[in-house]
């Protein structure tokens, strides 16, 4: 059976190129800007939601209709949190998504330690743009020498910063050498003015910060939206039993799996936190809470699987108990 | 094993984990700052102060619990001088109830989710 399809936009790109890519024809075509009016006729970011309607119906349907309202909340979504401007947000939002989802609660807990330490980052990004904005207004070889010393400092420095067991949460760490994440290379990098990718870059930096330490309100959200598609695909594909049923385990699976997250997260933590204590690393500083913040997001992922599995079953039996 | 309907105990074991962490969480929220004014000369609570001051509810639950687990092992913090002993002893008896309870609580909880989902549940 024909049925509208989603998928989300990979790159950054204008709304003509993207439908000319995607290879429409009939029905879907003729739907195409109506289905996507989010993003019809401007430059269409990456993580948007992208719909292609049922091609078996000139008419739109419910699910196309339930897509629609899930494309433009994900487009609200990005807007709010300015991660429009470059791909950053969809080349780590794996790494964001697997981080905030169950362990939100975990993390939530620390997430202005890992603000802080993902602005020690952004700080040490903005300290080689000067730098090298300085070296540009000198231009002599001795100056050039230094700037190259100065410059192997700063990258050791962010070498550092990012080998970090911490910045794995910073959506780095993947991106192999340094040259590679900044979108550089040393032969044309004094030439050419790459330099000014820098600036991306940083932007992005910021914004991963800033939507991870707002980690536990997004991880939630995920949650919660999943869950509603769940229960909306059984609700019209199944019988209104199975969209009851659905209702109780998904929505009893979501109780289960944040109680389940929000108490892993909290004595796991807390245990981190006491063994670093044992294990004589200093409390009160970065380290501690490197502790809390693994033990917190461990903690998370464990307690919110077990609560979903809990969730789900205690779902099952109030359904069975209530239905006729 | 039992005639006890697995379901059964799913709904205990979530419904209480769901009342404990919202009892949690109010406690957590209402008397962080008097469970801390008991301990003025531990090392341990202004570092956690200055680490989690900022992080808001979340942050109070993460000081919450490390004077929770100060106060079950006060030895913990005695051989770095983290925590004063004395002021540990002294910590008012209403004050420890309302911390330990549903901080032991947890703990049983997340012991009784993990056995059941590992040992009925799979």
């Amino acid at each position: 059976m024909a049925e509208v399809k989603s998928f989300i936009n990979s790159r950054t790109q204008t709304f003509e190129t993207l439908k000319a890519n995607i290879g429409l024809s009939g029905n879907s075509k003729a739907k195409f800007n109506v289905l996507n009016s989010h993003i019809a006729g401007s430059v269409v970011s990456a993580g948007e939601l992208v719909i292609v309607g049922d091609p078996s119906t000139p008419s739109c349907t419910s699910q196309e209709a339930y897509l629609m309202a899930k494309a433009s909340q994900v487009h609200t979504d990005l807007l709010s949190n300015g991660a429009g401007g470059d791909d950053f947000f969809l080349d780590n939002f794996e790494l964001l998504q697997s981080l905030l989802f169950h362990a939100s609660t975990g993390v939530g807990a620390v997430t202005d330690g890992w603000n802080k330490h993902l602005n020690a980052i952004k700080v040490t990004l903005d300290d080689i743009e000067i730098l090298h904005r300085e070296h540009l207004g000198s231009g002599s070889m001795v100056e050039r020498d230094t700037f190259y010393a100065k410059r192997t400092a700063l990258f050791l420095k962010l070498d550092k910063q990012l080998s970090n067991m911490a910045s794995y949460g910073s959506g780095l760490r993947n991106e192999g050498s340094i040259k590679k994440l900044l979108g550089i290379s040393t032969s044309s990098y004094m030439h050419t003015g790459e330099i000014s990718g820098y600036a991306d870059k940083v932007s992005g930096v910021a914004r991963a910060a800033n939507l991870v330490k707002r980690g536990a309100y997004i991880g939630t959200a995920l949650d919660v939206a999943s869950t509603g598609l769940s229960i909306h695909k059984a609700c019209t594909t199944g019988r209104e039993d199975e969209c009851r049923k659905a209702k109780y385990v998904e929505g009893s699976s979501l109780v289960g799996g944040l109680g389940g997250g929000a108490l892993g997260g909290t004595i796991g933590s807390g245990v981190a936190g006491i063994i670093c204590v044992a294990m004589s690393v200093p409390t009160g500083g970065a380290a501690a809470l490197a502790c809390a913040v693994i033990g917190g997001a461990v903690g998370g992922v464990a307690g919110g699987a077990m609560g979903t599995k809990s969730g789900e079953m205690m779902g099952d039996y109030l359904y069975r108990q209530t239905s006729p | 094993m039992t005639d006890v309907d697995p379901g059964l105990i799913a709904t205990i074991i979530t419904l209480s984990i769901v009342i404990t962490m919202c009892i949690t969480f109010y406690i957590a929220h209402a008397y962080t700052e008097k469970f801390e004014r008991c301990l003025p000369s531990c090392v341990f609570v202004e570092h956690n102060k200055m680490a989690f001051s900022n992080a808001g509810l979340l942050g109070k639950l993460m000081r919450c619990s490390m004077i929770y687990f100060y106060l079950w092992v006060p030895g913990l913090g005695k051989k770095r001088g983290l925590a004063d002993n004395a002021e540990i002893r002294r910590f008012p008896a209403k004050l420890k109830y309302l911390l330990t309870i549903p901080w032991t609580a947890q703990i049983i909880l997340l012991i009784a989710l993990v056995l059941f989902t590992q040992l009925i549940a799979s």
